[in-house]
């Protein structure tokens, strides 16, 4: 048994350094795949095909209506009810991550998307440019600068919401914490340690945020 | 109607034709038609996240899949023609309205379009900058390039067009030589449109007494 708090905050390191791999992993995994879904996302909003908003509509409210939590359920204990096929716990928590966050991100690359003069459309598509030309070359490039500061904020709710990712069974960080304290119930200490963790990685996030809104707005 | 001729919008009747072949079969390849049909804009829409020589070359290099440094050539050639190749690697914020419509102009000539659409191109401009573009016009009507412009300079109309069609709410009221439409307007829409401009001219100086 460590005698001093800072004693087996070094002792727990190794333990809590593979949790933290873990939570970082899932976020990692499902910032990568909300992103690429995302633009998707955006983009096929901004086609101006009823159908598809449709679609898109439906899958946004899913998202929005039901919460993360009950998704990570749907998908690991339903899928093998369902379906027949049952999800590793992380990747489960990757995918339902990944689909609500491309939903969010997604919403914002319609809006930034949506914000842009109709005339820079029409003169790529005056030009000759084809559907995915126009989009790469002339609209997502100038969208980019009002889409990356609210997207970077997506990015932090989505590191705080894979701790959910405990109750499917994946031991992340805030699992190792918590084996952590029911053997040495020092909970405010390794808490506490959590609580910087989680700090260190948004913080940087939202501030990088913040300074990208303010230097964009003022150019 | 400027719109229909390249396809942004879909025409609801007629028929439309690009040297014999008809353009209104749903089988047209708009991209292939809009490199022959350029377009400039009322407002410009250069694209602002590129320098000006990367608004020109975006259609050879990324449409026309051209040499690059040919198409570099054509550009500065362009640009130096309406007298802004200084320009060339500013970004479009950094002009005035009247040097960006001049250099739109040039990024649709750097498809080496066979008709050129003008939608109103000097309606949001400064009266002073209206001249530079209308002189690039008129270059390029000089050397006998096929234009249709929108337009509300009477004047400049009548000076360069060969033909005046007339249009009211989609419709073709007239169509004529200039000289003819502007002195003896056959319909009567025509003729009290032109009546407003000549209100303007034959203004008196000054008003004799002020309204209240």
């Amino acid at each position: 048994m460590a005698s001093s708090g800072l004693e087996l905050l070094l002792v727990s390191l190794p333990q809590l350094g593979k949790g933290a791999a873990q939570t970082l992993a899932i976020s990692g995994l499902g910032i990568l795949f909300a992103t690429l879904g995302g633009v998707l996302y955006g983009v096929l909003a901004t086609l101006g095909k009823h159908g598809v908003n449709i679609v898109l509509r439906i899958y946004l409210e899913l998202f929005r209506a039901i919460p993360v939590l009950v998704w990570l359920y749907l998908l690991f204990f339903g899928l093998p009810i369902f379906l027949g096929v049952s999800l590793p716990s992380f990747w489960c928590a990757v995918l339902v991550l990944a689909l609500w966050g491309a939903s969010e991100v997604g919403e914002v690359v319609r809006g930034a998307l949506l914000s842009l003069p109709r005339g820079q459309r029409e003169a790529g598509l005056s030009i000759g440019l084809s559907g995915w030309q126009l989009y790469g070359y002339v609209l997502l490039p100038q969208a980019l600068k009002r889409m990356t500061p609210p997207t970077i904020n997506v990015y932090t709710r989505i590191i705080k919401t894979s701790s959910l990712a405990v109750l499917i069974g994946v031991v992340d960080v805030i699992k190792v914490g918590q084996q952590i304290i029911e053997r040495t119930y020092e909970s405010v200490l390794i808490y506490g340690a959590l609580f910087l963790f989680f700090f260190f990685i948004c913080y940087p996030l939202s501030a990088a945020s913040r300074a990208l809104e303010r230097r964009w707005t003022h150019a | 109607m400027l719109r229909c001729l390249n396809g942004l919008e879909t025409a609801h009747g007629g028929s439309l034709k690009l040297e014999g072949r008809e353009l209104l079969d749903p089988k047209t390849d708009w991209r292939e038609v809009r490199q022959q049909v350029g377009m400039v804009f009322q407002s410009y829409h250069l694209f602002g996240h590129m320098t000006v020589l990367d608004n020109l070359l975006l259609g050879p290099l990324k449409v026309q899949k051209r040499q690059r440094a040919e198409a570099v050539a054509q550009a500065e050639a362009l640009l130096a023609r309406v007298g802004l190749l200084d320009k060339r690697d500013a970004y479009p914020r950094q002009l005035s309205g009247g040097q960006q419509q001049r250099i739109a102009i040039v990024r649709s000539l750097c498809m080496n379009p066979r008709v050129m659409l003008f939608d109103e191109v000097t309606a949001a401009l400064d009266p002073e900058m209206v001249k530079e573009v209308l002189q690039v016009i008129q270059g390029l009507a000089r050397d006998g390039m096929t234009l249709l412009i929108v337009t509300h300079e009477m004047a400049f109309a009548r000076a360069v067009a060969d033909r005046i069609v007339f249009m009211e709410a989609g419709r073709i009221l007239e169509q004529r030589s200039p000289e003819s439409f502007f002195t003896n307007p056959q319909t009567a829409r025509a003729q009290q449109f032109l009546e407003k401009f000549s209100y303007v001219e034959s203004l008196p100086e000054k008003p004799q007494k002020e309204l209240i």
